[in-house]
């Protein structure tokens, strides 16, 4: 703890040495008399004075919350003399309950209620402690270290339909697969062939057709999906940035994806590199959302490629959905790479065209206009390429743009 | 002199500058001794002018720098204290003829032997 003097200890100091001079010089004992007050006050302060024992445990009451939710932070406080204590919050959470600073006498648990303004992976925890003597003429002053995360998760965006993948792989799941084999979707009939079971005979069609006549059916199988997160840059205007909106709808697609028991992958793909290998279970999304919580718009210059992603996070005939702001050409060159190299792969535009407001001038309108054609000309590349866009705005639902995307695939055909 | 003490004190309580703090109380006090010079008597009520300096500058240092708890009761209790302890030596310069050294040597010891104690009995009540 570091000790200090008040700036009462100086005042009480120099204003009784002065009233104790005049007193003397001018014979006057009423200055004596006044002046002797302030001297005892010092004189205590400065005895009686000790450095008080602190130490602070911080417990959330939840490790993980939901954005907007209210978390009591309970401070158990113990300490050897009253002491201050300041608890520094993190910017988005906003004390709603209890008072900070707070000041305890002795061993007391204080609980603040913080409110969780927005999404994001939290560690409060640093205590400045203040103590004071009797007197308040001599002040301790420390930090103390409390740490604890705290992790605040999005809200979900309601999405009733998603996008499906061309192929799905061999693991039995929601999704009817194109292939034929065992299921309950009826696909077609053929003909009999040794080895058939006789509960697929179909016997109306084979009493028609005066021959064995069996059913095909469509299994149920999974399928692999990876969310691309494009963190390379993003677009801000205050609180709000189009990376929000992107770990928003990263983690409402993962947990839509896994209840339909599909195996979901991650790529945070940006100044750095963070990958998730396809999984199912409640367990996966955890890993996604914490994943996509630690995202950051790190600035970097180097030129990457999918050369940095390991080969086994982005498996064959996985859907690959891309969130992003299309700013970035190291992102969008990566993009329309994963097509050339077969991937079946949709992008949703997190449009930051919002955050960009054109500015006065008469030039920075037409600067505007010129952007807002090329990423025109960008989205018509992709779609050249097959690649479906749908953009997605403070005009739109995740739902409308997953929607475009489902209608953009329903006439496209998947080229090699 | 008086005048200029109080605007001091004022600049320092917006402006939340200590040194002005102490700079308006020495004012003040060298406008009561101006005082006293003039009638040429013991002013009885110096105890009171006593505690309301005390008062001035608990209320003046505490504004500059808040307590997050409660002082009031404990600035108050000073304050009483330093009026008794003025009437106190009043009262002492009084019998003892004026020697004002020797009140002054009696006021430090008083407040040393004070020290002392309080000291002890801290470190008492942390054992």
């Amino acid at each position: 703890m570091t000790r200090g003097a008040t700036a009462k200890l100086a005042g009480y100091t120099g204003f009784a040495a002065l009233a104790l001079f005049l007193g003397l010089a001018l014979r006057l004992p009423e200055l004596i008399a006044v002046g002797a007050p302030f001297a005892l006050v010092v004189g205590l302060g400065l005895l009686v004075e000790r450095r008080p024992m602190v130490s602070v445990t911080l417990t959330p009451d939840r490790a993980r919350a939901i954005e907007g939710e209210t978390v009591a932070l309970e401070l158990d406080v113990k300490a050897s003399a009253p002491v201050e204590l300041y608890l520094r919050l993190p910017q988005d959470l906003e004390l709603v309950e209890g008072s900070n600073p707070f000041a305890v006498d002795g061993d007391e648990v204080v609980t603040l209620r913080v409110r969780a303004a927005r999404w994001g992976a939290y560690v409060p925890g640093i205590v400045y402690v203040r103590g004071y003597d009797r007197f308040r003429v001599v002040r301790w002053e420390t930090r103390l270290d409390a740490r604890t995360p705290l992790k605040v998760y999005p809200h979900a965006e309601y999405l009733r339909s998603i996008a499906r993948p061309l192929r799905t792989q061999v693991f039995s799941g929601n999704q009817v697969a194109r292939e034929r084999g065992d299921g309950i979707e009826f696909a077609d009939l053929r003909p009999f062939v040794a080895g058939d079971l006789v509960r697929r005979v179909n016997w109306r069609a084979s009493a028609r057709r005066q021959e064995l006549w069996v059913n095909d059916y469509h299994p149920e199988r999974n399928s692999d999906v990876i969310l691309f997160l494009d963190s390379f840059a993003e677009a801000r205007r205050g609180d709000a940035s189009t990376l929000d909106q992107a770990v928003r709808a990263t983690a409402a697609l993962a947990a839509r994806y896994l209840r339909e028991k599909d195996r979901v992958g991650l790529v945070s793909f940006g100044g750095t590199v963070n990958w998730l290998l396809p999984a199912t279970g409640v367990l996966q999304l955890y890993r996604i959302v914490d994943a996509a919580l630690d995202s950051r718009i790190v600035l970097n210059y180097a030129w990457r490629n999918l050369d940095v992603v390991p080969r086994r996070t982005l498996p064959p005939h996985a859907l690959v959905l891309a969130v992003s702001p299309l700013l970035d050409e190291r992102a969008t060159s990566a993009l329309l790479d994963l097509r050339a190299r077969g991937f079946d792969l949709a992008v949703i535009e997190v449009s930051p065209v919002e955050y960009v407001a054109p500015g006065p001038s008469e030039s920075d309108r037409v600067g505007h206009r010129l952007w807002s054609l090329k990423r025109e000309a960008q989205r018509t590349r992709y779609e050249r390429a097959g690649v479906p866009v749908a953009i997605w705005s403070d005009d739109t639902s995740l739902a409308g743009a997953l929607e475009e995307v489902k209608s953009f695939r329903r006439y496209a055909r998947s080229a090699r | 002199m008086g005048g200029l003490g109080l605007l001091a004190l004022v600049v320092g309580l917006v402006g939340r500058w200590s040194p002005l703090l102490q700079l308006a109380l020495s004012l003040v006090v060298a406008d009561y001794a101006g005082a006293l010079l003039d009638t040429g008597k013991i002013d009885a009520l110096a105890p009171l002018v006593a505690a309301a300096f005390l008062a001035t500058g608990e209320l003046a240092y505490t504004s500059i720098e808040p307590p997050a708890r409660r002082v009031w009761p404990f600035s108050f209790g000073m304050v009483v204290a330093a009026a008794g302890v003025a009437a106190l030596l009043l009262g002492a310069a009084g019998a003892g003829g004026g020697h004002l050294l020797d009140l002054a040597l009696g006021m430090l010891a008083a407040a040393g032997a004070l020290a002392i104690v309080a000291r002890l009995a801290s470190t008492a009540s942390r054992g």
